[in-house]
């Protein structure tokens, strides 16, 4: 099934939906909740999850990439489970891309008071238009898909040294939009 | 613990860089080729002590798959092919091979009936629970595993990308047994299994030992035809179907999906030939037999476009338009006719790859109304968009010429899917959307190879 007969497939509630999700996107949402959780038992339940919220959701939605659509809903459970697992904050290698990002706020919580979540998807989305391509790719392996330095480096033909130093960048950049806008 | 909003919001940015970021891939850079000399001396040789001609030479890299020499040199290899028991599991190889940055580590285990009793979720990688949490530890500490492919065939092999060199691995099963395992250096005259046969100009195929005494089959993916039209598609599909005689004279079938995208890839999927007795023991195949089919969802840039007018009902004109040009294989659109069914489009294919035995082939064309656009990242590195385009029902009539019924186009309203009448006089766009065909896949039924390559080779 592509992506319109499995959308249809939902749309009429065909139960072989849920099979042809998971031959299409079960192994990208099973990478990206593995790198985050580090468990294979864990992601196979959160990719689990993810088929049953998508059986719920669709209708009414009607997502434009189906790619996208799953693959957020994996990662939106498996951050939850994985904020779950480890209340005491101890740093695991899968949590070490969420405690960069968090470091770009250097501990301030107030952005979420200055901004709505709408607008800040749309700075984000500004702010990746504005980086060059591979920095780009980088940047989206390593927070949305939960990449580990090996292995997009390994992915794109970079060294570990020059993935660390770009992501390096492409956080200070954007940490210097979120101040030019005074949301810091 | 509050969460951070960015990581929240990242969550929602435009599937575009999520595409952009899904299929960007370098490929792997290319190796020097002073180490490829006397590798491709030695097995020069060894091919012409067994008596066939190579159209190419192929190799077998634990890991890396099946590999073209024009593409990557042979890596040296450090491997234990004594058998190991750890735990439940029966270890039968672990190879440690160059990579383009370390080393790679594959271990390969043998689990009989066990892995071959569900094979829905061998074919779709899912390893048994046990297997899951099989561990490799080098100096203590623990590597990350790149992949891991479950065989229907009874055999499950884990790869380890990017380790650190070393000749001791540790070996861990879920229970927590551990064992270590001594590597040694391969050497050249070992070096029989990196041989491979190229198989027309569609497939590559190989013996792999799995330990000292077994070997299994690989075939995979290598044509370059093949690799033309993908670039030009969205998705690409390949379903192999081989079948050998081994050297006991029983004969050896595999089927199984080969996504030529990976084909470029370093973690190559292979599809692995099976006999009764899952393979093992055989030293030796003769291939005879053999369809691959192809399937392409088109990508809509960079092919033509034709506009038709809808004619009146009862009537119909012919054309001449292409659709399609790539790969050797042109698509034809030749006529347009509204007839009591609907809308017919009738699509004439030509196949000009030279070497190939076109079999059946199947085709969709969309037409009519753009639902927006959706941008992806071809292999080649190059941006492009797809539209969307509505898909109408269609059908093979006889192979070669192709008609399309087409009773209205198309639409998402509401949520439903709702068709609309094409009207006589409406202007349409007419697009190849999907293009599948076979390769040898109709009574073939004997050895044919345009090269005249088809051989039998042994692993002495």
């Amino acid at each position: 099934m592509d992506d319109r007969e499995i959308l249809a497939a939902l749309i009429a509630r065909d139960e072989t939906a849920i099979t042809a999700l998971d031959a299409a996107y079960g192994r990208l949402c099973r990478s990206i909740a593995r790198n985050i959780l580090g468990s294979d038992e864990d992601a196979e339940e959160c990719v689990n999850d993810t088929w049953l919220k998508i059986w719920a959701s669709v209708p009414p939605d009607e997502p434009r990439s189906l790619t996208a659509y799953a693959g957020t809903i994996t990662r939106r459970l498996a951050i939850n489970r994985w904020h779950a697992n480890h209340a005491d904050c101890r740093q695991t290698e899968a949590s070490i891309p969420l405690d960069e990002l968090d470091a770009i706020l250097h501990g301030s919580d107030e952005i979420s008071a200055r901004i709505d979540r709408a607008e800040l998807i749309d700075l984000l989305n500004t702010f990746l238009a504005g980086l060059d391509r591979q920095t780009r790719v980088v940047f989206v392996r390593r927070y949305w898909n939960m990449d580990t330095l090996a292995d997009i480096s390994a992915r794109l033909g970079l060294r570990e040294g020059t993935v660390r130093v770009k992501l390096h960048r492409a956080r200070q950049k954007l940490r210097k939009e979120l101040e030019r806008r005074d949301l810091l | 613990m509050k969460e951070n909003p960015i990581t929240d919001a990242l969550g929602e940015i435009d599937p575009t860089y999520i595409a952009e970021a899904e299929t960007a891939w370098q490929a792997a850079p290319l190796r020097p080729r002073a180490r490829l000399i006397p590798i491709a001396a030695l097995i020069a040789i060894l091919v012409c002590a067994v008596g066939f001609t190579m159209a190419g030479r192929l190799y077998f890299a634990p890991g890396m798959g099946i590999i073209d020499e024009d593409s990557l040199t042979a890596p040296q290899v450090w491997a234990c092919y004594d058998e190991i028991t750890l735990g439940g599991a029966k270890i039968d190889a672990v190879v440690l091979s160059e990579g383009n940055e370390g080393y790679n580590l594959t271990v390969w285990v043998w689990r009989g009936e066990e892995v071959a009793q569900d094979p829905g979720q061998a074919m779709q990688g899912i390893p048994p629970k046990e297997l899951s949490e099989f561990d490799v530890l080098i100096d203590g500490a623990e590597c990350r595993r790149g992949g891991s492919h479950l065989k229907t065939s009874g055999f499950s092999s884990y790869t380890y990308q990017n380790v650190p060199f070393t000749t001791a691995p540790t070996l861990r099963d879920s229970e927590g047994n551990t064992t270590t395992v001594r590597l040694k250096t391969i050497n050249e005259t070992q070096y029989g299994y990196l041989r491979g046969i190229r198989i027309g100009k569609e497939a590559g195929m190989a013996l792999v030992p799995v330990s000292g005494t077994e070997n299994v089959f690989v075939a995979e993916l290598t044509d370059p035809r093949s690799l033309e039209i993908a670039r030009g598609s969205r998705n690409t599909y390949a379903y192999g179907n081989f079948l050998v005689t081994c050297d006991d004279g029983t004969i050896a079938r595999a089927t199984g999906d080969i996504p030529i995208k990976d084909a470029k890839t370093i973690q190559s999927p292979a599809v692995e030939i099976t006999k009764s007795g899952y393979g093992r023991g055989v030293t030796a195949i003769t291939p005879y037999w053999m369809s691959i089919s192809h399937t392409y969802d088109i990508h809509t840039e960079g092919h033509p476009r034709v506009t038709v007018t809808v004619p009146e009902r009862g009537e119909g004109y012919d054309c001449n338009e292409i659709l399609l040009d790539a790969g050797g294989i042109i698509a034809r659109l030749t006529r347009v006719e509204y007839g009591e069914n609907g809308l017919q489009f009738t699509v004439e294919t030509e196949n000009n790859t030279g070497s190939a035995i076109l079999g059946s082939v199947q085709g969709y064309v969309h037409m009519a109304y753009s639902m927006g656009p959706t941008n992806y990242t071809y292999l080649d590195g190059s941006d492009g968009s797809h539209e969307i385009w509505p898909r109408e029902v269609s059908y093979n009539r006889e192979t070669g010429a192709l008609e399309y019924m087409v009773k209205g186009v198309e639409s998402m309203t509401d949520g439903l899917w709702v068709t609309e009448e094409a009207k006589p006089g409406d202007e349409l766009v007419v697009i190849l959307d999907r293009l599948s065909y076979d390769y040898m896949a109709e009574n073939v039924g004997d050895l044919r190879d345009p090269q005249g390559g088809f051989g039998t080779f042994e692993i002495k």
